[in-house]
């Protein structure tokens, strides 16, 4: 009795507790697939961490929004100032970033548009380079690209047009970098927690960590507004000032702000607005159009209303910029004032040949002016007072191969 | 009453084994699938370095630079007609959840790229009959907009990365023709994305967001219908691509051959072939990948 009651027992026990393991192990059995995550080890602690960046930036200019996975180190932005110089990181080493991007134009390069290193010219300008931590979107035209991380890998790898080349060269790009024990030590110093930090974040991340420190707020302009010194501009420039803020030349709705951009976003706000515009610089065969090769967020949306519709860019530094536009058409800043006046440039002939003030995408803020002589010597008086000098000879952003050289 | 507890105990654990074994053991219920690509050029093998007359509406003459894609969304069809979802197999460099790169330059001889190649998709399905193959080519749309400065491999390869389309090449077809001897390139990816951007692993909430959707999507859907992964392999002709093409000759002021643009009339021929729509014109079968022996 007792035996068999024991047996049952045991019977009992086994074909529950085999119940219970099948469970347990369908449980186990669920889709394994739930989706892994990067592989790639970030550690934003350990790397906020590391020694704090200090930005340097009058009391009262917003501070920018920084990823919380590439928090600002000096040690970041030290390896990204030497990679930024270095054209190692083109495919036959003839350019770095800074052959387009020359500090002394505000990290612009005087051409109408540049060729990269395999001979194709770039349909756009190069843009000037600073306060890019504050703008929403980045390149001309793209409304996607949001992240400095991300937007190197166009002149990097980009095939359409090829700048740098090094198209699927990423290995080769790596070893080059590995041979040199400056970046053995520099790479290692940026991030201590890596077992190996030659990776593309970690390239990418260090270079836009340089970027972000690119931070020109010290015009003749900023000191007026920021330093209260009432000498700082002059009366000229002050008179440009209120008309740049008027309704007659319509300039600070998509030039206004503490960036001269409609385009920025900073810790203050919440929310940021992509704007693009088309301020009627071609209207082809009178049907809106622009160049084939440069219609603006068109080419990305294929919403007919973005044709010819540009990022607004920043007018800080606009005096060392020039040549002007998305694809450096304007050569001065009188000209560029001739365009607004008119309300859109006139092409008479040519393949581009057209009236862009008719543009029908045009924006409604694009109306045209009269403005007298001394008027418009006004508004460029006041364009030159954002001219940050400082910061073109800022030896923290300048060539450090130059610099160890000497 | 101690020597039951412990046959008790014994007699469980056994079960327990026994059970999860029974569950675990993948072959009792699922079977390996090994589906096989091929390259060709009007049936002729892909090879870096050789060139093939007769190619395109112009019958030019082609010189290969580049030969990859990614597949996705594999799926074998059962007797009954039904879909079943291939697992892809995890260990390989090839393949990343559901998406699996097909690699047939060598980076040698004119092509670009890198030595390795991958001409197979592996994985694994419930152990059953099969009649059919259907797959998309293309990255899905969940892995399209992600992070690539994180991304693992197969989707961490330079060349395949569309910065300015936030995305992936889903293929990499370049070549030089007699007309084009700079280069002529077929890139298909989604286009028309709308507001909003690319993922960013740590990104700031507004940097996170994903397109909401692309208005080109671009990923064509492959059906073989009679597809037997032990007889047949997938063939993928280029000279089928391009035979509605004129491919000495591009459109002026767009990058050489076709970049998926809808502006690029270089495209429209490719398109047809793919069995993607291209603006207004009529959507066909797909006729770049067939079934062969
Ligand atoms: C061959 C010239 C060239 C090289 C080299 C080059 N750039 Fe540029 N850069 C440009 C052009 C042209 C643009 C505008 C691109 C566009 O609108 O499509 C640009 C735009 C940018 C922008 C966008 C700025 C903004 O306000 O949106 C950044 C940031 C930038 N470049 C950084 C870099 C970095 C970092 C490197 C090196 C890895 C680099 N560039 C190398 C020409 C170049
Ligand atoms: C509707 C918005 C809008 C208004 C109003 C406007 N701009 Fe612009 N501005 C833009 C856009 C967009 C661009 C780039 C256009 C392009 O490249 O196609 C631009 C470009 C410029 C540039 C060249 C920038 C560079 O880096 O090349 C200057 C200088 C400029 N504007 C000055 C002015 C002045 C001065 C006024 C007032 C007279 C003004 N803008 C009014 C939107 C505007």
């Amino acid at each position: 009795m007792n035996v068999y009651f024991s047996k049952s027992l045991v019977l009992l026990m086994s074909s529950l507790t085999s119940l219970v393991a099948l469970l347990a192990c369908q449980a186990g059995e669920a889709p394994a697939q739930s989706t892994p995550l990067p592989s790639a080890q970030t550690s934003a602690q350990a790397t906020a961490q590391a020694e704090a960046y200090i930005w340097k930036m009058p009391e009262g200019f917003p501070k920018p929004k920084i990823p919380a996975d590439n928090p600002m180190t000096i040690a970041k932005v030290d390896l990204g100032r030497h990679l930024f110089y270095d054209k190692r990181l083109s495919l036959d080493q003839s350019q770095s970033c800074a052959s387009c991007h020359l500090q002394s134009k505000a990290f612009s390069d005087g051409l109408r548009v540049p060729t990269g290193v395999t001979g194709v010219a770039h349909p756009r300008n190069s843009m000037a380079l600073f306060n890019l931590a504050y703008n929403p979107t980045l390149t001309w035209n793209n409304h996607q690209l949001t992240q400095l991380e991300t937007q190197m890998l166009l002149p990097l790898f980009g095939e359409t047009p090829p700048e740098m080349a090094m198209t699927g060269l990423e290995n080769e790009l790596f070893k080059r970098l590995r041979e040199q024990p400056l970046y053995q030590q520099k790479f290692k110093a940026a991030f201590p927690q890596d077992q190996d930090p030659f990776t593309l974040l970690r390239l990418t991340q260090a270079l836009a960590s340089f970027e972000r420190s690119m931070i020109s707020a010290n015009s003749a302009y900023d000191r007026y507004v920021y330093a209260e010194d009432d000498s700082a501009i002059s009366l000229s420039a002050k008179r440009g000032e209120a008309l740049f803020f008027s309704e007659t030349t319509e300039c600070f709705h998509c030039h206004g702000g503490f960036n001269f951009t409609d385009s920025s976003s900073h810790t203050g706000n919440a929310f940021t607005e992509r704007p693009f515009h088309n301020t009627g610089l071609y209207n082809l065969g009178g049907t809106g159009a622009y160049p084939a090769d440069n219609t603006g967020l068109y080419e990305l949306t294929h919403l007919p209303e973005d044709m010819g519709r540009f990022r607004a860019p920043s007018l800080r530094n606009i005096e060392l910029t020039a040549p002007y536009m998305h694809d450096g058409s304007i050569a001065t800043l009188e000209d560029v004032i001739e365009h607004y006046a008119a309300g859109g440039r006139t092409i008479r002939s040519g393949p581009y040949a057209g009236v862009g003030s008719t543009n029908p995408y045009k924006s409604g803020f694009v109306k045209g002016f009269k403005l007298t002589e001394q008027e418009k010597a006004d508004l460029i008086a006041f364009l030159k007072s954002l001219t940050d000098h400082s910061f073109i000879q800022d030896p923290a952003l300048s060539d450090p191969f130059a610099q160890s050289l000497k | 009453m101690k020597l039951h507890t412990t046959l008790i105990v014994s007699l469980t654990s056994l079960c327990v084994l026994n059970a999860c074994a029974a569950r675990q053991q993948p072959e009792a219920e699922t079977q390996a699938v090994k589906i096989r690509f091929n390259a060709a050029v009007n049936g002729a093998p892909f090879v870096c370095g050789k060139t093939y007359p007769g190619v395109g509406a112009k019958a030019s003459t082609l010189t290969p630079r580049d030969f990859r894609f990614y597949v996705s969304h594999v799926s074998l069809i059962d007797t009954q007609g039904h879909k079943v979802p291939v697992r892809l197999n995890q260990e390989t460099p090839w393949q990343h959840q559901n998406v699996a790169l097909l690699d047939f330059e060598n980076g040698s001889a004119g092509c670009e790229g890198n030595l390795e190649t991958n001409d197979v998709v592996t994985g694994t399905v419930p152990a059953g009959q099969y009649k059919g193959l259907r797959f998309e080519l293309g990255v899905p749309f969940e892995l399209n907009h992600q992070d690539v400065n994180r991304a693992s491999s197969p989707l961490n390869l330079t060349s395949l990365f569309w910065i300015w389309r936030v995305g992936y090449k889903f293929a990499r077809l370049d070549f030089a023709s007699s007309g084009q001897p700079q280069g002529y390139t077929v890139h298909l990816g989604s286009t028309g994305c709308g507001e909003s951007a690319m993922m960013h692993g740590g990104g700031d909430s507004i940097a996170r967001k994903a397109p909401i959707s692309c208005s080109e999507p671009n990923r064509p859907d492959v059906f073989l219908k009679d597809f037997d992964p032990n007889t047949h392999h997938v063939t993928a002709d280029l000279g089928v691509l391009l035979a509605e093409s004129d491919i000495d000759l591009n459109q002026p002021e767009t990058p050489a051959g076709c970049m998926s643009t809808l502006d690029d009339s270089d495209c429209v021929g490719i398109f047809k072939q793919l069995g993607l729509p291209f603006g207004k014109a009529p959507v066909g079968p797909q006729r770049f990948f067939r079934q062969d022996l």
